[in-house]
C-alpha cells in the first residue's frame, strides 16, 4: 500500500449485482474531495441502459452549452454495461470512458478493454463519475472487497509514464505476485500533461507472461482531461473473479453462447481463415495496401512498395513468436491484442531498457508507419511504445506529424518554425525527437501538441498561409485527426468519417471493406442505408459493454452455405447479442428493440453535439483529401482511374483538359456526390436537411422530453 | 507416465466406460458427464476419443488454471479457473467437458476407471 496520506475516505457496502447491474454510481468530487454513492434511477436505466448511454447522460447533466473541456464540471465518466464482466463471452470486459474532448469540444466516448471495467462493476459500481479538479496529483483507490474508496495524495510519486507507473502501483497495492492480477490501473503519462492528444491507459497484470500490459482509450484527448484534473491514476482492486458475478438470469445460456463462439473462433483459426488470433488487426495492412486504401504520406496515396517491411508477415516472423494468449479480459479467444516482449529501446529517456510493447495494431502501423512515410518496423515499435507510455494518442500524433511533414516538404514550414527538425516523410528520428519534446513540453512538441486544427489556425494567423489549401490537406474534422483508412475512393467511408458523432474515426462506422473490398453497396442508396444501420448497430457494443470484433470478424460456421446470404451470417451473431442480453438481464430483446436502444443513444449524442454548438450539417464536412486528389501529383498517381471516372461518371472528355482542370472537375463531382450522400443519409435517419434529428425521430426513439425537443429545428 | 491404448475395432459402443466415468465422478449414469467420447460412424463403427494431452487448453487458459502434473497429464486447478470456457471451445477432441451443473469445465485425469470397466479391451492404459 502507498504510504501517502488519504485525503478522503469512503466506506460502503458493495452493492449486490443483479442481472448485470449494480444500479449504483461512485461519485468523486475533486473540488471538495467528496466521495458519494449515487443510486441510478430506474427511468435512467430504462432509457440509457448502461455503458455509453450512462456516460453520455450523466455528462449531459453535469455540463452546459458553455462548458469547456478543462472546466471542473466536465466530468470523466467511466461506465460499464450490463454485459461487462462476463468471463465467458469474447470481448465482454469493456468499459466506456466519456468526457468533453479538448480536441473536438464535444462529448467523446471510447470503448476499451482491460480488467478495470469488470473490477469496477464487481466492486459494486456500474460506473465512476469524476467531477471537479484537484490542485495536486491524486490517486483514487477502490477496494471492491473491503468496500472502501480513498483519494490519496500522489505528489510524492515520482513515476509519471505508464510503463513505470502502472507496475509501481500494482506492486504497491498487491500483497504478493499472485495478488497482482486482482489490480487494474488507469493512468496516462507526461505527454498528456503537455498536449491535447492525451490518452488513458488501462493497465493490468498478465499472469501468463508475468508482466503488466495495457490498453488505451485512444482517441479524443481523454488523458489530457485526466491529467488536467490532476488524477495520476485510478486503481481498483477486486479478488475472486468468477463467471457468475453478474448474477445473470440464465448462466447456462451464456455458457452455451460462449462455447459456440469459442468453437467458431477455434475452427476458423485452424483453417487459417482468421488472422486476428495470430497477428491481430495488423493483418489489415497487407489488405489495405493491396486495395490502395492504406494512408501513405498524409493520405496523399493509397499504397507503397515498401509496405512489405512493416506488414503482418514480417511482424509475425520477427516479433509475434510467443504463441501466448493476449486477450484483454478473460474469455476473449480472439485475443487480437498482440504483445511484443523484451524490445530494446534505442532512444529517449529509457534508451537501452528492454520493454513490453502493446500491439502494434493496424492503425498504429498505418499511422506511425505508412502515413508518415516510415517503413521501418523497429522505428514504429519504438514510437508506439513511447506514445503509450507518455499517454499520447498514436493516431493523432502521427496524423499531426504527417501534416507537418507535408507542410515542410511543400515549403510552408521552414527550419526556423520546426526548430531545426527536418520534417521529411520517412524521417523516423525526427518523429521520435518531437515525441520526446511533446512529453517534456518543449520545442516543436508544443506546436504539435495542439492538434492539426490549432496548427492550421496558427499558420494562418501568424504566417498568413493559405487556409483553403491547409483545410484540404489537414486530415482533421471537428478538431479530431482522421483514423487510418484512405477514404478517397470509398464514398461510404467518407460518410462514415463525416457523419460520425465524435469525429473521423471508424468506431461507429467502418465501411471501407464492404464498400471497396467486398463491393457490397454499389448505389448511393445502399451506402446511405448502411450509414444508418451500421453506426446504429455498432453503438450497441458501447452500451452493453462489449467489444465489436467478435461480431463481424468471426464468420459463423455455415459461412460456406450458399443458401445463407452475407448479411445473415453476421445477423446470426447480432441475434446472439440479443440472447446474451436476455440471458444476463432476464429481459427479452428482439433485434429491432436492440437497434432502437442504439438509435436512441446515438441520436442523444447527436443532440448533445448540437447543444455544444456543433452537430449540424456544416460540421459534417470533411477535408477534400478524404474525398479526392488535392494535388497534381496525387492525380497523376492514379491518372487512368480518375480520367475514367471523369469520362464515365462526370461525362466529360478529359483528353484535352489540363491536370488542374481535371482536378477541379473531379472535385466538383465528388463534393456534390458527398452532399448527395449526406442528404440521403439524413433522410433515412429521419434528420432534417440541416442534419438535426426531427421531433418525430426523437419521439420514435423515446427521447421526447422537452429539453431534447427544444434542440430540434422548428 | 501413462497413456491410453485404443483399439476401435474392439469397441462395441456399449458405453460402459462412459457410465463408469460419469458415475465415479458425478454419480450420474448419463454419458453426458463422461470425460471421454464415443462416436458412432454411419457404418456402425465406433471411435473412442480421449484427451491427447496436446497442450492446446494449457496454452489458451488465461489464468494458468490448466497445467501438466508430474505424470504429464493435463489437470485443472479449479481454484484458479474463471470459467472462461475457452478450453472447452478450443479442445480439438472436444473432451474438455462443460456441464450446466458444474461451475468449471472438467476433463479426464487418467484415473483408468474407464479402461478397467471396458469389457472388450478396446480401451486400456499402458505406461508411456
Amino acid at each position: 500500500m502507498l504510504r501517502q496520506k488519504s485525503i478522503a475516505e469512503f466506506n460502503y457496502l458493495p452493492a449486490k449485482i443483479e442481472y448485470g447491474y449494480a444500479n449504483k454510481l461512485l461519485f468523486v468530487d475533486l473540488d471538495h474531495f467528496q466521495i458519494l454513492e449515487k443510486q441510478i434511477p430506474e427511468n435512467i436505466k430504462k432509457t440509457f441502459i448502461g455503458g455509453k448511454g450512462y456516460g453520455l447522460k450523466y455528462l449531459w447533466d453535469s455540463v452546459n452549452e458553455n462548458t469547456n473541456w478543462d472546466d471542473p464540471e466536465n466530468e470523466i465518466m467511466i461506465t460499464t454495461g450490463p454485459l461487462t464482466g462476463l468471463t465467458q463471452y469474447p470481448g465482454a470486459g469493456r468499459v466506456i470512458v466519456t468526457t468533453l474532448s479538448p480536441l473536438t469540444k464535444l462529448p467523446v466516448d471510447v470503448n476499451t478493454g482491460g480488467y478495470f471495467g469488470p473490477y469496477l462493476k464487481f466492486s459494486g459500481w456500474d460506473g465512476l463519475e469524476i467531477r471537479g479538479k484537484s490542485e495536486r496529483d491524486v490517486i483514487i483507490f477502490i477496494d471492491g472487497n473491503a468496500g472502501m474508496v480513498k483519494i490519496i495524495g500522489a505528489s510524492l510519486v515520482k513515476e509519471r509514464d505508464t510503463h513505470i507507473l502502472a507496475p509501481y502501483l500494482i506492486n504497491k497495492f498487491s500483497t504478493d505476485n499472485e495478488d497482482k492480477k486482482n489490480i487494474a490501473v488507469l493512468s496516462s503519462g507526461r505527454g498528456a500533461e503537455h498536449s491535447n492528444i492525451g490518452t488513458i491507459n488501462f493497465s493490468f497484470f498478465d499472469t501468463k507472461r508475468n508482466k503488466v500490459r495495457l490498453r488505451q482509450t485512444g482517441r479524443g484527448g481523454m488523458g489530457t482531461v485526466l491529467r488536467d484534473k490532476h488524477i495520476l491514476a485510478i486503481v481498483v482492486k477486486y479478488t475472486g473473479v468468477n463467471s457468475s458475478l453478474n448474477h445473470p438470469h440464465d448462466l447456462p445460456a451464456i455458457n452455451q453462447l460462449a462455447i459456440k463462439m469459442h468453437k467458431e473462433i477455434a475452427s476458423l483459426n485452424y483453417q487459417d481463415a482468421n488472422y486476428l488470433r495470430t497477428c491481430g488487426t495488423a493483418n489489415f495492412i497487407d489488405l489495405m495496401n493491396e486495395y490502395e486504401l492504406l494512408p501513405v504520406k498524409n493520405m496523399q496515396y493509397g499504397s507503397h512498395k515498401d509496405v512489405k517491411n512493416i506488414d503482418s508477415t514480417i511482424l509475425f516472423k520477427k516479433y509475434l513468436k510467443q504463441n501466448t494468449m493476449e486477450g484483454c479480459w478473460y474469455g476473449c479467444s480472439i485475443a487480437c491484442r498482440k504483445v511484443i516482449d523484451d524490445f530494446k529501446l534505442r532512444t529517449g529517456p529509457y534508451k537501452g531498457k528492454k520493454v513490453t510493447i502493446d500491439g502494434p495494431e493496424y492503425e498504429v502501423l498505418a499511422s506511425l508507419g505508412a502515413n508518415c512515410g516510415v517503413f521501418n518496423l523497429e522505428a514504429i515499435l519504438e514510437l508506439k511504445f513511447y506514445c503509450d507510455t507518455y499517454g499520447i494518442d498514436a493516431v493523432s500524433y502521427a496524423s499531426i506529424m504527417a501534416f507537418l511533414m507535408e507542410c515542410y516538404e511543400r515549403g510552408i514550414l521552414n527550419n526556423e518554425f520546426t526548430g531545426g527538425h527536418k520534417l521529411a516523410f520517412g524521417n523516423y528520428k525526427v518523429l521520435l525527437n518531437v515525441l520526446h519534446e511533446m512529453a517534456e513540453g518543449r520545442g516543436l512538441g508544443i506546436v504539435a501538441a495542439i492538434g492539426i486544427e490549432g496548427i492550421k489556425e496558427l499558420l494562418v494567423e501568424e504566417y498568413d498561409e493559405d487556409i483553403d489549401f491547409l483545410n484540404d490537406i489537414g486530415m482533421v474534422q471537428n478538431g479530431l485527426e482522421f483514423g487510418e483508412y484512405m477514404s478517397k475512393e470509398s464514398l461510404a467511408q467518407q460518410g462514415s468519417y463525416g457523419i460520425t458523432n465524435k469525429g473521423p474515426q471508424h468506431d461507429q462506422c467502418w465501411m471501407i471493406s464492404m464498400d471497396i473490398i467486398k463491393d457490397k453497396m454499389p448505389t448511393l442508396n445502399d451506402k446511405a442505408q448502411a450509414l444508418t444501420v451500421f453506426p446504429t448497430f455498432r453503438t450497441m457494443f458501447g452500451i452493453f459493454g462489449l467489444c465489436r470484433l467478435p461480431w463481424n470478424n468471426i464468420i459463423p460456421w455455415h459461412s460456406n452455405d450458399p443458401d445463407i446470404s452475407e448479411s445473415e451470417k453476421i445477423t446470426e451473431h447480432a441475434k446472439d447479442y440479443c440472447k446474451l442480453y436476455e440471458a444476463v438481464t432476464g429481459k427479452h430483446l428482439t433485434f429491432s428493440e436492440m437497434m432502437l436502444i442504439s438509435d436512441r443513444i446515438s441520436t442523444f449524442q447527436r443532440l448533445f453535439n448540437k447543444r455544444m454548438g456543433k452537430g449540424v450539417r456544416e460540421f459534417d464536412i470533411i477535408p477534400y483529401r478524404a474525398m479526392g486528389p488535392v494535388t497534381t501529383k496525387e492525380y497523376l498517381s492514379k491518372q487512368e482511374y480518375y480520367d475514367a471516372q471523369l469520362r464515365n461518371d462526370v461525362k466529360i472528355v478529359p483528353d484535352h483538359l489540363s491536370i488542374e482542370d481535371k482536378i477541379y472537375q473531379l472535385r466538383k463531382y465528388r463534393s456534390n456526390l458527398y452532399q448527395e450522400l449526406i442528404d440521403k443519409t439524413y433522410k433515412i435517419r429521419n434528420w432534417n436537411i440541416n442534419g438535426v434529428p426531427t421531433k418525430e425521430k426523437l419521439k420514435n426513439v423515446g427521447l421526447d422530453e422537452k429539453t431534447f425537443l427544444d434542440l430540434t429545428d422548428g | 507416465m501413462k497413456k491410453f491404448v485404443i483399439d476401435n475395432e474392439k469397441c462395441t459402443g456399449c458405453r460402459i466406460c462412459q457410465v463408469a466415468c460419469s458415475t465415479t465422478y458425478f454419480r450420474d449414469e448419463s454419458n453426458q458427464m463422461a470425460r471421454l467420447r464415443i462416436i458412432e460412424s454411419e457404418e456402425g463403427k465406433y471411435n473412442i476419443i480421449t484427451c491427447s494431452q496436446c497442450n492446446i487448453c494449457i496454452d489458451i487458459c488465461p489464468v494458468n488454471a490448466l497445467y501438466k502434473d508430474k505424470d504429464d497429464i493435463v489437470m485443472l486447478n479449479k481454484d484458479l479457473c474463471v470459467n472462461c470456457l475457452m478450453c472447452v471451445g478450443f479442445c480439438p477432441n472436444e473432451v474438455m467437458i462443460y456441464s450446466d451443473n458444474c461451475s468449471t469445465p472438467f476433463k479426464c485425469v487418467m484415473c483408468g476407471i474407464c479402461a478397467k470397466n471396458c469389457p472388450t479391451g478396446a480401451l486400456s492404459i499402458k505406461p508411456r
